[in-house]
């Protein structure tokens, strides 16, 4: 489904260069649930970002269910992303301006769905995230928990084969990231691949495999099921970023 | 794939942000049509045709202080003079210089409708139940040189022959008059098409019957601003003043060396007299349509400030919307939207905020050509201003847009996770 391979992502700015992805290499299987652990500043969002197509890499092989995505132009770039992949973000990202429908309207728009087609899919997703009924509410007028669904919502309605998760429960209360995660194990029980990252270790332990992301290389994985303390960073104070060095001088 | 409806709606939800800009537009678009409509009335104007040979035209005033002359004979021998300068064509004393902005004007009638207390067979004229003809009409007095000294072409009749001229010091009425063919459209419409059958007509000044001699293809008033600029009248009189005026044609060429000198030449034939103004035709219609001028100036530099504005509104708005929605761009970029998507949502949304515009201010043109109609007597705004200025609207707005819409087209799909 994806493999990465001797991936090297390197940002640069005048001042400092900062390595944030190291010979990094990676295979997540169809229908898996993966999750990624690892401190803060480890590079989980940039391996998330490219994993997702929004960020291009420094160097290396990225194959995305079998398309080497490599060398790709923004068009088709932009078409992968939305006919493969899910998003889901820290901070839901709904369109302020646009009502729940119309969010979830707004990738099958770029799909090129007929009006009926994505009509039965945003009514079937957001069926499924159980907030049918608030079709018409603007995201304002909505909790997190709720925004987090639509944002699902969103993301399933094209049919993805891959969720991406950036800390989808960072914005929540126990009790809506409880729901959320519910969510999200349905969803993959289903049959789509996710692959979330999370701070959370309890969390972590909902996937069937997490892997920890260390200085921007993995450190260790594991099938959950086989080491249950697979946890080693915790704590992100223990496991401060000590190779970008540049950055933090900087 | 048409994305209108989703842009309408998100944009109806921040009405505040586009209703300055959509007036805007409108305001634009009502003023700069019915501008472009007045410049061109204007242009027209100041483009038409005078029938003379402006070039070769310039006028002179006299002023004579001296008692001790006969006026009538004075004129005569000037005129002689002033034939002989080489380089001149003709020249004639007349009353009135054409398009110069002043001169005499008359109602000439096309009966004698005024009651008549002794004459009863006058009801031979009343029979007829509409009433007389008044027409406006610009007059020039002049002699058998004038037509000459105007350059005017003679389409039907014939000139004043010398005995038909009457001096000052003569007393018997004028009997006879050449006439500019617009007069005879205005006066006789059935005659249009045909106005050579003009000849042998009679109108009436001052119940005077006055036969139509010769017509003139087109020779202007002095009324540059008249609606009745093109129906002019020439009567075969001199009249006989201390204060006269004379309209020399020269060859073009020749023309700044004969003003030079025509003073001195005056002076020298008899000096207890002034020689005023010498002013060529060229420099009188730019005086006569002077206001019209700054006019169409003002009014084309008034176009460009509110293009301007527009312009610089709907970049402004374009770039508020690209630096309030950097995320939002993230956010479709990151779920599926290609740089040619998010270009195609600026475009949209200004191309509905421009047609919100639009359609205001086709409706405010048409009142404010109303406004202008009653105030100031203008001509219906034609449509076709409006639409000319609605496509300028649209492609100022297509440009103005453009840039903002590419640089929002640049903003990485990465702000969608790295932002909070
Ligand atoms: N656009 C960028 N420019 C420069 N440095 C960046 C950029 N994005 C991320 N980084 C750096 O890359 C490293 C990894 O970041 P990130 O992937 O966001 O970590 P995480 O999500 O694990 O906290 C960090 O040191 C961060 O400062
Ligand atoms: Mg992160």
């Amino acid at each position: 489904m994806l493999k990465m391979q001797q991936i090297n992502k390197i940002y640069r700015t005048e001042l400092v260069e900062t390595h944030a992805l190291r010979e990094f290499n990676l295979s997540v299987n169809e229908g898996e649930f993966v999750t990624v652990t690892g401190p803060s500043g480890s590079g989980k969002t940039t391996f998330l970002n490219i994993a997702g197509l929004l960020e291009e890499i420094s160097q290396g092989q990225y194959f995305l269910d079998g398309v080497n995505v490599v060398g790709l132009n923004d068009k088709e770039r932009s078409r992968l992303r939305n006919e493969k992949i899910g998003f889901i973000f820290q901070s839901f990202n709904l369109i302020p301006d646009l009502n729940l429908f119309e969010n979830v309207d707004v990738p099958l728009r770029y799909r090129g769905f007929n009006a009926k087609e994505r009509k039965r899919r945003i009514e079937q997703a957001l069926e499924q995230v159980g907030l049918a009924a608030r079709m018409k509410h603007l995201p304002a007028q909505l909790s997190g928990g709720q925004q987090q669904r639509v944002a699902i919502a969103r993301a399933l309605a094209g049919e993805p084969k891959f969720l991406l998760a950036d800390e989808p429960t960072g914005n929540l209360d126990s009790l809506m990231a409880r729901q959320v995660m519910e969510l999200l194990k349905n969803i993959n029980k289903q049959g789509t691949t996710i692959v979330m990252v999370t701070h959370d270790a309890a969390l972590a332990r909902c996937g069937q495999r997490n892997i920890q992301i260390v200085d921007g290389q993995v450190c260790d994985f594991s099938l959950y099921d086989k080491n249950p303390q697979a946890s080693a960073f915790e704590n992100p104070q223990t496991a401060a970023s000590t190779t970008t060095t540049a950055a933090s001088i900087a | 794939m048409l994305e209108i409806s989703p842009i309408f709606n998100a944009m109806m939800r921040h009405k505040s942000h586009a209703l300055l800009l959509i007036i805007q537009i409108a305001l634009t678009l009502a003023i700069v049509a019915n501008a472009a409509f007045i410049i061109e009335n204007r242009l027209t104007l100041m483009n038409r045709d005078s029938g003379l040979p402006e070039a070769q035209l310039f006028k002179f005033d006299v002023f004579s202080f001296g008692k001790d002359i006969d006026l009538n004979q004075q004129m005569e021998l000037d005129e002689t003079m002033l034939r002989a300068i080489p380089g001149v064509i003709d020249a004639v004393t007349i009353n009135q210089i054409p398009i110069s902005g002043s001169g005499d004007n008359t109602i000439f009638m096309d009966r004698d409708d005024t009651p008549n207390k002794n004459n009863n067979d006058k009801n031979l004229h009343s029979k007829s139940n509409t009433p007389a003809k008044h027409v406006h009409t610009g007059v020039y007095r002049g002699d058998t040189h004038t037509l000459n000294t105007l350059g005017v072409k003679l389409i039907a009749g014939r000139n004043f022959s010398e005995d038909e001229i009457i001096y000052g010091n003569e007393t018997q009425p004028i009997s006879v008059a050449i006439v500019s063919k617009a007069f005879i459209t205005t006066m006789f419409p059935e005659l249009k098409g045909l106005e050579q059958q003009g000849v042998g007509k009679l109108i009436y000044v001052f119940r005077i019957p006055i036969k139509i001699i010769g017509i003139v293809d087109k020779l202007q008033s002095s009324q540059v601003t008249s609606s009745h600029i093109e129906q002019t009248i020439i009567l075969p009189k001199i009249q006989t003043r201390n204060f006269y005026r004379f309209l020399i044609r020269t060859a073009a060429n020749q023309q700044q060396a004969v003003i030079d000198k025509v003073e001195n030449l005056m002076l020298k034939l008899y000096p207890n007299r002034v020689i005023r103004t010498p002013r060529t035709l060229t420099y009188l219609r730019d005086n006569s349509y002077a206001d019209d001028k700054m006019m169409t100036q003002l009014l084309m530099i008034l176009i460009v400030i509110l293009f301007l504005i527009t312009a610089l509104g709907i970049v402004g708005m374009a770039v508020f919307n690209v630096n309030r929605r950097r995320k939002q761009i993230g956010t479709r970029r990151a779920l599926g939207a290609s740089k040619g998507n998010i270009i195609r949502y600026f475009m949209i949304e200004n191309w509905l905020i421009t047609n919100l515009g639009i359609v205001l201010g086709i409706a405010l043109s048409i009142l404010l050509s109303q406004f202008l109609m009653q105030q100031f007597s203008l001509p219906k705004l034609d449509n076709s201003y409006i639409m000319a200025t609605m496509i300028a609207i649209w492609l100022l707005g297509i440009m103005a847009v453009y840039f903002p819409a590419k640089k929002a087209a640049q903003i990485s799909p990465a702000i969608a996770t790295r932002s909070i």
